[in-house]
């Protein structure tokens, strides 16, 4: 299978007031196409740091980031952005819809960004609807929509457009465990039908139960990486 | 038009706010229209009250009576140049005159004045001393009554059906001539100059006191009033300057070319301070609208917006609030300028630029400071927009988004 993420050897280093804090040392790690994988670890082990590394949305100290072997650390800003356009979707722990914008144009946004025509548009939107649930409520804006219902909008924000990975940062962290656990089956679905990646970054057991492959990460270093 | 939508719905995510900040705007915009319009009204009602009242939209005299206002100085062949006025499709209307500095002098009183001999006909329709009648009757031709100004009616204690006796300097012999009149009419211009200082009494009743024949010193015209401000430059540089002295009202009250040079001045100040406003209030409101949405930026950064559309959606947000304001001020512009337009303000009787104010001052409405000052608004708030459009587009992402990733 293609390789999504490859890192070598990444080390990102905080300074803050002389102190230097290692949030990520040295990590190697590849992410294939079609994975379901949680990077799992307690507060503090760099999670999301290394997430935010793998997504571009912050350059490592030491270290290459590759996605789809493109080198993230090599690349102008511009090009940057138009690989997370094209490449990855994200979810975030706290939705992230822009509330001004319907949920129709909320999942229709990266679309717009990438000049998919209207037509497309409108296909993939009322089609990711039926999928995560949302039939009838396109026109709502977020705060008309409960919790659960604006994680299903973000999942098929993040979806939508196709992308080769999807990073989702404690997606289920704020649902109860009923909507996280049909949200978490809406992902494993959306993996087995269209083979995104997903790599999430979790302390919750469901998604560590259904993730295929496990990497657990403890000061900053891989301290295991359970293949299932 | 996707940020556009974007832009728009976002600044009305604080309807108080884009309100407060619009209308501040659009107050300094309207007060800009407004001031834009009350001078050109003041600047309209300056030339007509110096022009329609006695002066003409410009004058033909010999060389050198401007300078000195020696009454000996007469038009050369002054019936050739009527004859060519005449001729001269600019010219609406002329009026022959001689103007003779004098005393008049009542059964109580006396006082210097100028005795303006004028063809009562031709000088209808060239000066408003007809219209301005407010007691007796204007010139009768062939008659001997005069009409005076009412403030030297006053001052000379006479009314209408007294009689005044006028003196002057015949041209040859230099020795003083003394004829009675009867005051037929009393004029009030609102010029005080003129209602203090005028005595108006047929043309060839005064050209016969003066012993000249019908010599005279001022020919006064009306032009077309369609004509462009380059036709009338044109009409006046057509004389020959070594032979007349030709001279629209600019020249004859030069004045009030400083005063009208003035406007732009006043108006280049007033667009600094306004515009100076709609700056920091466009700024302000930016930032504090841009803060509380700093984790927003970071997730269209994230989702990969790019930073050129980050700008361009915050200029646009800028230029939505810049068009609330053009509405709001255009509206409110309107409403003023209808208001003084009907009412109009009183400044009669006040002098200005050596010139007094003869009519009510209306403001003039026109379409070109709307247009330019809105477009004035726009662009600088577009401008404004490129400091919080900057610092959007290159806020760290992962900062932007601490909360999550």
């Amino acid at each position: 299978m293609d390789l999504v993420i490859r890192t070598e050897n990444v080390e990102k280093t905080y300074v803050s007031d002389s102190i230097r804090v290692k949030a990520v040392r040295g990590v190697s790690l590849t992410v294939r196409s079609g994975e379901f994988t949680a990077l799992v670890g307690p507060s503090g082990s760099g999670k999301t740091t290394l997430l935010n590394l793998i997504s571009g949305l912050d350059s490592p100290t030491a270290g290459k980031v590759f996605l789809k072997e493109v080198d993230l650390t090599q690349i102008d800003d511009r090009t940057r952005s138009l690989l997370r356009r094209d490449h990855i979707g994200f979810i975030f722990q706290a939705y992230n819809l822009i509330p001004v914008l319907t949920v129709y144009e909320n999942i229709e946004y990266v679309m717009l960004l990438q000049g998919v025509d209207k037509e497309e548009r409108l296909e993939r939107v009322k089609a990711i609807l039926c999928d995560v649930g949302l039939d009838g409520l396109e026109n709502r804006y977020p705060p008309q929509i409960s919790g659960g219902q604006q994680q299903r909008v973000a999942i098929a924000r993040a979806v939508v457009s196709r992308p080769d990975l999807v990073l989702a940062d404690e997606p289920t962290a704020n649902l109860d465990s009923r909507n996280g656990k049909s949200l978490l089956d809406m992902m494993h679905d959306l993996n087995r039908k269209t083979g995104i990646t997903f790599l999430f970054s979790t302390h919750d057991p469901m998604i560590m139960e259904r993730a295929n492959r496990l990497v657990i990460l403890k000061d900053g270093m891989i301290d295991d990486d359970i293949v299932r | 038009m996707f940020e556009l939508r974007l832009a728009w719905r976002n600044i009305w995510r604080n309807k108080k706010r884009t309100l407060i900040a619009g209308t501040a705007i659009g107050i300094g915009l309207a007060g800009l229209i407004f001031v834009d319009g009350f001078m050109d009204g003041m600047m309209l009602n300056l030339k007509e009250s110096a022009t329609r009242t006695w002066m003409g939209d410009g004058q033909i005299h010999a060389i050198g009576y401007r300078e000195t206002l020696d009454s000996k100085l007469t038009i050369p062949e002054a019936g050739k140049w009527k004859s060519r006025l005449e001729r001269m499709p600019q010219v609406k209307a002329l009026s022959p005159r001689i103007v003779l500095s004098g005393m008049a002098n009542s059964a109580y009183e006396n006082r210097p004045v100028s005795l303006c001999g004028v063809d009562p006909q031709l000088e209808r329709d060239v000066s408003e001393i007809d219209e301005n009648i407010i007691s007796g009757k204007y010139l009768q031709k062939d008659r001997i009554g005069v009409v005076i100004g009412d403030i030297l009616a006053e001052r000379l204690e006479v009314g209408l059906g007294d009689r005044i006796v006028l003196t002057v300097t015949r041209e040859k012999t230099g020795e003083l001539i003394q004829e009675l009149f009867t005051v037929s009419g009393l004029f009030h211009t609102g010029v005080r100059e003129i209602d203090r200082n005028f005595v108006i009494a047929p043309l060839s009743k005064v050209q016969s006191m003066y012993g000249g024949g019908e010599k005279i010193n001022e020919i006064a015209l009306q032009l077309d009033p369609s004509l462009s401000r380059e036709e009338i430059r044109d009409f006046w540089s057509s004389f020959p300057r070594e032979v007349i002295d030709a001279a629209g009202w600019k020249d004859l009250l030069p004045q009030m070319r400083t005063v009208m040079g003035m406007k732009g001045i006043s108006m280049a100040v007033m667009s600094v301070v306004i515009f100076g406003v709609v700056l920091f209030g466009i700024i302000n409101v930016m930032f504090m609208s841009l803060f509380e949405r700093l984790f927003e930026f970071g997730v269209l950064r994230a989702l990969g917006t790019t930073r050129a559309r980050i700008r361009k959606l915050v200029i646009m947000e800028s230029f939505c609030l810049g068009s609330i304001a053009v509405i709001l001020g255009s509206f409110l512009a309107v409403v003023l300028l209808l208001i003084f337009s009907w009412t109009g303000i009183d400044y009669r009787g006040l002098d200005f630029g050596g010139t007094t104010f003869a009519r009510l001052l209306y403001p003039a409405v026109r379409l070109r400071p709307f247009i330019w000052y809105s477009l004035g608004v726009w662009v600088v708030t577009g401008l404004i927009g490129l400091y919080p459009a900057r610092y959007a587009a290159r806020l760290n992402i992962k900062d932007a988004m601490k909360k999550s990733l």
